[in-house]
C-alpha cells in the first residue's frame, strides 16, 4: 500500500516537475550562441564630459547623431527651450540651439515638459548631409535644413489617408526610430485594433518623393500573436538608425530575438538573442476596461525589456540593451523601472554573443545611447546617479576591439 | 433560532458595509503615509480632514484646469475647507506647478530624489483624496473632464 502510493508521489513530483520546466520554455524563443572567439574581444570604457551652455541640457530623449566633415555631432530635442540643440561630439563642445517656436513651422504650442507627445518632438533623424527630418506629435514630418528653412512638410495623417491605410503610421526616438531604407523612409504602421487572428504588416515604406506608403512583409512576431497582443507597455517594435547596408535588422521591445530583413531577397532570418539571467519574453498581461493602470507600471517593471538593435559600421558589431526583469515588491519598499538592472549584449555579425554585461545601476540613463567612430555613447545622466552635474553632459564610451 | 440569527447577521453586516462605504482603508494612503513619515518627516492627519493631492509625473499630468482647480482649492480666503490640510506631493519634473501655486495655504512635498515609487506610489494620473478622521473617504483620478466633476462636488466652477 505504501510502495503505491510513493510511487503516485513520485510520478506526481516527475509531471510537477515538466509542468515548471513546460512553463518556463517558449518554444517562440531562439537561444543565443557564444561566440567562438569572444574571448579575444576586448571592452575599453572612456568618457567624455561636454560643458554646457545656457540652456543646454544634461539629457536628451530624442535625439539623433550624425557625421559632417570628419566631425561627430549630436542633434537632441530640448522640450524646455523648444528648440533643437546641436553638439559636437568631437570638439566636446555646444555648438548652438535651433529655436522651434521662432518660427512659423510651429504654430502650435509645444509641451514644455515633454510629457505630453501629442504636442512634443517624437523623433528626429538626419537625411542626406544637411536636412533634418523633424516628426512633430506625430501629425507631420517637416523636412528642414540647419537654419530651419522648411524645405517638405508631410501630413502623416493625410499620408495615411490617401494610401488608404486602416491606420497610420508614426515613429519615436525610443523605439521604432524612423530611418532611410532603401531610399524610403521606414515608420511604424499602427491599427486603431488588431485581430491577433491574422497577421498585419507593422513596417511602411514612405516614398518621400510621391507620398507613397508601400507596406513591408513585417508583422509583430507569433509570440505575441500567440499571447494575442497581451504584452502591456511592450508592445513596440524597436528598429534603429545604425543599420548594415542591404539589412534591416529590428527587434520587439517584448521578446529577446533579433530579426533581419535581407532586401535583395525579401527573406527574414531570426536570430537568437536570450540574456544568460532574466526572463526573455513578456508574460501577458490581461487588461480590462476599467482596470487600474498601475497593473501595467508592475508588469512593466517584472518584465524584461529589450531596446534596439544597433550596428556598428567602424566594429562590425551589434549592440543591444535591456532592462532585466526585478520583483515589483522589495521588503517592505517597491522597485520601479529604475531599478532595473541594464544589460548590455554585444553581438558579432551572425548574432553570436561576444560580451553580456550587467552595468552598473543607476548610472546610465535608458534610451540614450548612439553609436560613432569613437565607440558606443551611453549617457551617464541617469536620475539617480550620484555623480549627476547639471551643468555637463557626460556619456561613457564603450569602445570593443579584437 | 437559524432565522433571527440569519436576520441579526445582515442586519450587522448592513450596518458595517454603510459605515465603511464612507470611510474606508486605503492601501495607497499607507504607502503616502510611509513616504511622507520617511522623506519627509511629517504624518497625515490622525483625526483632521485633508485633502492630498499626487501630482503624477506621466502625461499631460498637469494641465490649466488642475492648477485652477488647485487653486480654489487651497485660496486662504475661502474659509469652506479651512479647516482642511492641503497637501500637494510632487515629482521635481512637475515642479513648476509650485509657481502657480505660491500663495495658496497648500503645503508642497517634492519629491527630489524620484523616491515615490519606492514607497509604491505611481499613479498614471494626478490622485486626489480627501480624509475624513484620518481615513479615506473620497478619492478619484484629477484628469481631464474628471477635474470638472470633483471641482463641482467641492463647489467650484472651472
Amino acid at each position: 500500500m505504501i510502495r503505491v502510493a510513493n510511487l503516485y508521489l513520485i510520478i506526481f513530483i516527475a509531471l510537477l516537475l515538466c509542468a515548471c520546466h513546460k512553463a518556463d520554455k517558449n518554444i517562440f524563443i531562439i537561444n543565443s550562441k557564444v561566440a567562438d572567439d569572444a574571448d579575444d574581444y576586448k571592452l575599453k570604457i572612456d568618457s567624455v564630459s561636454i560643458p554646457l551652455k545656457e540652456g543646454f541640457d544634461t539629457l536628451y530623449y530624442t535625439y539623433t547623431t550624425y557625421a559632417q566633415q570628419n566631425q561627430d555631432f549630436l542633434i537632441g530635442y530640448n522640450a524646455k527651450k523648444a528648440c533643437l540643440d546641436i553638439i559636437n561630439l568631437t570638439k566636446a563642445k555646444c555648438v548652438k540651439h535651433l529655436f522651434l517656436n521662432k518660427t512659423a513651422l510651429f504654430t502650435q504650442k509645444l509641451d514644455r515638459q515633454d510629457l505630453d507627445k501629442s504636442k512634443s518632438i517624437t523623433d528626429i533623424t538626419v537625411i542626406g548631409n544637411d536636412s533634418i527630418l523633424i516628426n512633430d506629435s506625430n501629425n507631420r514630418l517637416l523636412l528642414v535644413d540647419t537654419n530651419l528653412n522648411l524645405i517638405k512638410a508631410f501630413d502623416l495623417n493625410a499620408i495615411a489617408k490617401n494610401n488608404n491605410l486602416p491606420g497610420r503610421v508614426i515613429s519615436y526616438s525610443s523605439n521604432f526610430r524612423m530611418l532611410e531604407h532603401d531610399n524610403k523612409l521606414l515608420l511604424n504602421q499602427i491599427y486603431p485594433q488588431y485581430s491577433w487572428e491574422k497577421k498585419v504588416s507593422v513596417f511602411s515604406a514612405l516614398d518621400m518623393k510621391n507620398e507613397k506608403l508601400t507596406e513591408l512583409p513585417l508583422s509583430f512576431s507569433d509570440y505575441l500573436y500567440e499571447i494575442t497582443g497581451k504584452g502591456g507597455y511592450l508592445v513596440n517594435v524597436g528598429t534603429s538608425e545604425y543599420q548594415k547596408n542591404g539589412l534591416l535588422t529590428y527587434n520587439y521591445m517584448y521578446e529577446s530575438n533579433i530579426y533581419q530583413f535581407k532586401d535583395k531577397d525579401s527573406t527574414l532570418t531570426i536570430y537568437g538573442g536570450t540574456m544568460s539571467g532574466g526572463s526573455n519574453y513578456v508574460t501577458p498581461i490581461e487588461y480590462k476596461g476599467g482596470d487600474d493602470l498601475k497593473k501595467w507600471d508592475i508588469h512593466n517593471v517584472e518584465n524584461t525589456q529589450f531596446f534596439n538593435v544597433m550596428y556598428d559600421k567602424f566594429r562590425n558589431v551589434y549592440y543591444r540593451f535591456s532592462l532585466k526583469n526585478i520583483d515589483y515588491k522589495n521588503g517592505k519598499y517597491f522597485n520601479s523601472i529604475l531599478d532595473k538592472p541594464l544589460v548590455l549584449m554585444i553581438f558579432n555579425e551572425k548574432f553570436e554573443v561576444i560580451k553580456e554585461i550587467t552595468l552598473p545601476l543607476y548610472i546610465y540613463a535608458p534610451n540614450t545611447w548612439f553609436i560613432n567612430k569613437q565607440g558606443l555613447y551611453i549617457s551617464s545622466a541617469n536620475k539617480k546617479n550620484k555623480f549627476y552635474a547639471p551643468d555637463k553632459i557626460k556619456f561613457h564610451i564603450y569602445k570593443i576591439t579584437r | 433560532m437559524l432565522k433571527r440569527f440569519f436576520i441579526l447577521s445582515t442586519i450587522i453586516f448592513i450596518c458595517y458595509s454603510c459605515r465603511t462605504s464612507g470611510e474606508q482603508k486605503s492601501i495607497e494612503l499607507e504607502h503616502i503615509n510611509m513616504y511622507l513619515s520617511e522623506k519627509h518627516k511629517i504624518t497625515l492627519p490622525n483625526n483632521n480632514k485633508a485633502f492630498v493631492v499626487v501630482i503624477s509625473g506621466n502625461c499631460g499630468s498637469c494641465t490649466e484646469k488642475t492648477i485652477k482647480f488647485l487653486s480654489q482649492l487651497g485660496d486662504k480666503s475661502n474659509k469652506t475647507y479651512a479647516g482642511y490640510q492641503k497637501l500637494v506631493i510632487i515629482p521635481s519634473n512637475n515642479a513648476y506647478v509650485i509657481d502657480s501655486l505660491k500663495n495658496s495655504d497648500m503645503k508642497f512635498y517634492t519629491d527630489e530624489g524620484y523616491e515615490l515609487e519606492k514607497y509604491g506610489i505611481n499613479f498614471p494620473r494626478n490622485m486626489f483624496f480627501e480624509l475624513k478622521r484620518g481615513t479615506l473617504y473620497y478619492k478619484d483620478t484629477l484628469y481631464l473632464e474628471k477635474v470638472d466633476t470633483i471641482a463641482l462636488k467641492y463647489g467650484f466652477k472651472i
